[in-house]
């Protein structure tokens, strides 16, 4: 059912929407096979709270039934239905009428303009679905601006494939042709997203299906080697691996990878899709996952995401504290870009609970049994309300391509056809646990730091402790393949799965949680000195990697450390950075390419799930930042994107270099 | 039996085929001026300084019975007089202190390089066993070996050639392929840079190769000593001359970063501006 106040708003905004629409550039370029802006200051719209880019449309069904075929089906649906139902089915058709009367705008354009290509797509897509890979293509673009903002797009070789493979198959395309196409929409992903850094923009080829079997296609090929050939940045490639992809895929992967921009990201569908049917997933959705707008792990076409956070690394000051937060200085710090305007830090929760005196604790089981309790504390605070719905002006959109909800005139968010994907996150996981067995050591086994004595050094930030520093900088690291220290990370991550997945959603299916964290510059600073040596300020891991400048014993160790965890419990994503010197790479028997296959293919063997690759030259960053004119098109992994480094802030630029200083 | 091991260097694409491990074992009768690993060459344990971990307490300048150790700028530890006490070690708060090498079993060795089984699947990589000269411990080197054998591990050793032939006997048939050091042609300018002649080197390749059919010979480019056109042609020469097939040969780099571990151990490091 849908509420009479979320009706009302619903129409208010689909009007806002509509405007919006009327204001779209008609934009034909010459020469072009696809029409449609794909860049026009004037015309972006603000993002307001509550928007939500974080999901792909339902472009299958999009392409099935066109934009035409919505609306009717709307209209019949809404003869149909009464009240609320009826009322929110026209405003959807109303909305998707707007969209076609912008696409005859841009029929009259290319009339004049004599494009015949273009007039004669858009012209079929006024009146029905695309029949043709051209008109298809059509779609697709158009469907992606009509999102307004930037947004993830899911499986683009899954989507386009039926059309391109009926063309080749009734020879009305050739290769050749099918390559100008992809390149044409490739170019408009890359202009509109290229340089903006977090655009979301994030398209995830390959993989198998619920059955096994291998869906990687001619697209997915055509796709990769054009995006190599241009050397773009967008957009943002994700490619599903699994036990039957072929050399030929990995070969790509590889070759992109090299690049060193940390540019594709492999899933290991192998580990995946099965966690998701555990997480109550059917297994046609399941496989059916891509990656949101970084490199979380999404449901595609089905329904919407959202996520929040806690923080495991303040949890340790809460655990030592009592509840209390170590004081750190006021900070306030760009999102990420020096373009971007300053934003306040604060952790996701500013106290712990009281889990005892740290003073009185007796063993390091003692001390580890209040740092879980903190954790628990935070999951439950972070999932004591449900997760807000999309509340974009283009949500008519957006959701009348969502399952079920033409069908039955009911909203997504409720809608038990939709599979929605809302996680819990907890990040950087390898610094707290280098924190845990720093006490565990220094403190309960060799005793050989006094409690009173690390509390000060913390809360001193080690100034005129710098010897406690150094025993604290001595123990064991996540990240070293080293048991004690990664079994520690496995049993927080399986605990905090656990505790995650028995809050639910409104549809009764279970929160998913994911070990990550996109804010871990933020993380630095709000956080003290730990127990692991690390001064505040300097840098915690992000997502589930080791903390920069940490992984003394290579990538190959680094992987074992990781995949001791059953990443895949945390299955809203719990990404690997791994990181690369780029020498070390260089002038050994095989190519660099090769190397990069093997450690991806390994990691997808051991059961670890995202990987993302960055080669990095610490040396050449400190030139960059020394002398950012000489290097403006130097491109780096942020967090789920990769951006120019000259043009990152000042403390995400010290990051990174932490991360390319490999010992 | 175990063996004296400086250092385990684990994704090491340099030393052979592939993804490898290369496990560097201590001792080296010779002692080239170039040296990169300079921590291998003596073949009893000795003390290695981090500077980075040093909070200049001064400890290790109040304990130290032959005053190794001076505080200017951060510790400075000259081993000419140390006499392996070792009683600093234990002086140091901070753990900048270590002995630069570990003694391990067999056994251990196997288990540490088997943790990266899978990447020497993926990338026909493997083990190798470097240093030093590991031929200067042949009998825990064969050892090791044997238990690599025969867990399906693809074998390299990295030698300077510098051992009795009868060692390299012990090991021919468990080493899938060696990485033989040539460094200098000309024995007198080889003694003057190793502290060697280099005839037994040379002999030792021509016997090996007819036992042995994986061999590398990797020739250090070092500036204005080893890279010169005459050495490498006289090296050439050799190679041409004294086989009848082909070798393989590489060409290895000289780079400086290794001058650190020099001040690390105590020594007085190598530049090519010295010649």
């Amino acid at each position: 059912m849908i509420e009479n106040k979320t009706l009302i708003k619903f129409k208010e905004d689909s009007l806002l929407y509509k405007t919006w629409l009327t204001k779209m550039p008609i934009v034909i370029e010459d020469d072009s096979l696809i029409a449609g802006p794909y860049i026009s200051p004037e015309y972006e719209v603000p993002p307001r709270p509550g928007d939500n880019f974080h999901y792909p449309l339902g472009m299958q069904l999009l392409l099935e039934k066109g934009f035409a075929g919505v609306r009717d089906f709307a209209w019949s649906q809404a003869d149909l239905k009464e009240g609320n139902q009826k009322e929110y089915l026209q405003i959807i058709a109303e909305v998707y009428d707007s969209i076609i009367q912008v696409i005859g705008t841009f029929v009259d354009i290319a009339k004049k303009q004599k494009n015949i290509v273009i007039a004669e797509n858009c012209t079929a897509l006024i009146e029905r679905a695309p029949r043709t890979f051209a008109e298809a293509c059509q779609l697709y673009w158009f469907a992606v601006i009509f999102r307004i903002n930037t947004s993830t797009v899911g499986r683009t070789d899954q989507h386009l494939y039926p059309f391109y493979k009926n063309d080749i198959d009734a020879a009305l395309l050739d290769k050749a042709d099918g390559k100008k196409w992809i390149s044409e929409l490739l170019y408009r992903f890359e202009k509109r997203g290229a340089g903006k850094g977090d655009t979301l923009q994030n398209i995830t080829l390959a993989g198998k299906n619920e059955k096994d079997q291998d869906l990687t296609n001619e697209l997915s090929y055509l796709i990769l080697e054009t995006f190599l050939e241009a050397n773009y940045l967008e957009p943002k490639i994700n490619v599903r691996v699994h036990k039957k992809t072929l050399a030929r895929l990995w070969e790509l992967v590889a070759a992109i990878q090299v690049r060193g921009s940390g540019l594709c990201t492999v899933f290991n569908d192998d580990v995946i899709i099965d966690s998701l049917v555990e997480y109550g997933r059917p297994p046609y959705v399941a496989a059916n996952y891509c990656a949101d707008g970084c490199t979380e792990i999404i449901l595609d076409g089905v329904g919407e995401t959202a996520f929040r956070y806690i923080d495991c690394v303040k949890a340790i000051e809460y655990t030592l504290l009592n509840g209390e937060a170590n004081a750190v200085p006021e900070k306030s710090m760009k999102y990420y870009s020096v373009f971007q305007e300053n934003v306040d830090i604060s952790p996701p929760f500013a106290k712990g609970i009281k889990t005892g005196d740290f003073i009185e604790q007796k063993s390091f089981d003692d001390f580890y049994e209040a740092y879980l309790k903190q954790i628990k504390f935070q999951i439950d605070e972070a999932l004591d309300r449900p997760y807000n719905h999309d509340e974009s002006p283009m949500r008519a959109y957006t959701a009348a391509t969502m399952p079920g909800v033409l069908e039955d005139g009911v909203e997504p968010y409720s809608n038990p056809w939709c599979f929605h994907t809302y996680g819990l996150f907890v990040g950087s996981l390898g610094t707290a646990v280098n924190s845990l067995i720093a006490i565990k050591k220094l403190i309960f086994e060799q005793k050989v730091i006094s409690k009173d004595r690390l509390l000060e050094a913390l809360k001193s930030n080690f100034e005129g402790f710098e010897d406690v520093r150094s025993q604290c900088l001595s123990t064991e690291k996540f990240g070293n393949d080293i048991d004690e220290v990664d079994l520690l990370a496995k049993d927080i991550a399986s605990k905090f799965a656990g505790w995650t997945k028995v809050h639910t959603d409104r549809l009764g299916r279970s929160i998913l949680p994911g070990l990550y964290n996109h804010l871990f510059h933020h993380t630095s600073y709000y956080v003290g000195a730990t127990p692991d040596g690390r001064r505040h300020g300097d840098a915690v891991g992000e997502h589930f990697s080791p903390t920069p400048g940490t992984s003394f014993e290579g990538p190959t160790a680094v992987i074992n450390s990781v995949c001791k965890t059953k990443t895949s419990e945390n299955i809203f994503g719990s990404t690997l950075h791994l990181n690369l010197p780029a020498l070390a790479l260089k002038g050994g028997g095989s190519s660099e390419e090769a190397y990069l296959e093997s450690l991806s293919k390994v990691f997808c063997k051991k059961g670890g799930s995202v990987l993302n690759v960055s080669v990095l030259d610490a040396q050449q960053l400190r030139e960059a930042q020394n002398n950012p004119e000489k290097y403006s098109d130097l491109i780096v992994r942020v967090w789920g994107f990769s951006y120019y480094f000259t043009a990152l802030s000042p403390e995400m630029q010290e990051h990174v270099i932490t991360r390319a200083d490999i010992s | 039996m175990k063996a004296l091991i400086t250092k385990i260097q684990r994704f090491s694409l340099h030393d052979g085929p592939g993804i490898r491990t290369t496990v560097f074992m201590k001792g080296c009768p010779l002692s080239c001026s170039w040296c990169h690993n300079p921590e291998t060459i003596s073949n009893s344990n000795q003390i290695a300084i981090n500077q980075n971990r040093c909070i200049g307490c001064g400890s290790c300048v109040d304990i130290c019975p032959h005053n190794c150790f001076k505080l200017e700028n951060g510790i400075n530890f000259d081993a000419k007089d140390c006499s392996s006490c070792f009683a600093c070690i234990d002086s140091c708060p901070s753990g900048a202190i270590s002995l630069v090498a570990k003694e391990l079993t067999v056994d251990s060795l196997v288990e540490a390089v088997a943790r990266d089984r899978d990447y020497y699947d993926a990338s026909n990589g493997g083990v190798t066993i470097s240093g030093g000269e590991p031929l200067s411990q042949v009998e825990v080197l064969s050892e090791f070996l044997t238990k690599l054998q025969n867990q399906g591990f693809h074998t390299a050793v990295d030698t300077s050639g510098f051992a009795s032939f009868n060692s390299f006997e012990h090991i021919i048939s468990k080493t899938d392929l060696f990485l033989y050091d040539l460094k200098l042609i000309d024995p007198m300018q080889h003694q003057k840079y190793t502290g060697k002649y280099n005839n037994l080197i040379l002999e030792n390749l021509v016997k090996l190769a007819r036992l042995h059919n994986d061999i590398i010979v990797r020739i250090p480019q070092i500036p204005n000593i080893t890279d010169l056109e005459q050495n490498m042609s006289g090296i050439r020469n050799f190679l041409k001359t004294e086989f009848d097939r082909d070798l393989r040969i590489e060409l290895v780099p000289f780079n400086e970063i290794y001058s650190c571990k020099y001040s690390m151990i105590g020594a007085k490091s190598f530049s090519p501006d010295m010649v």
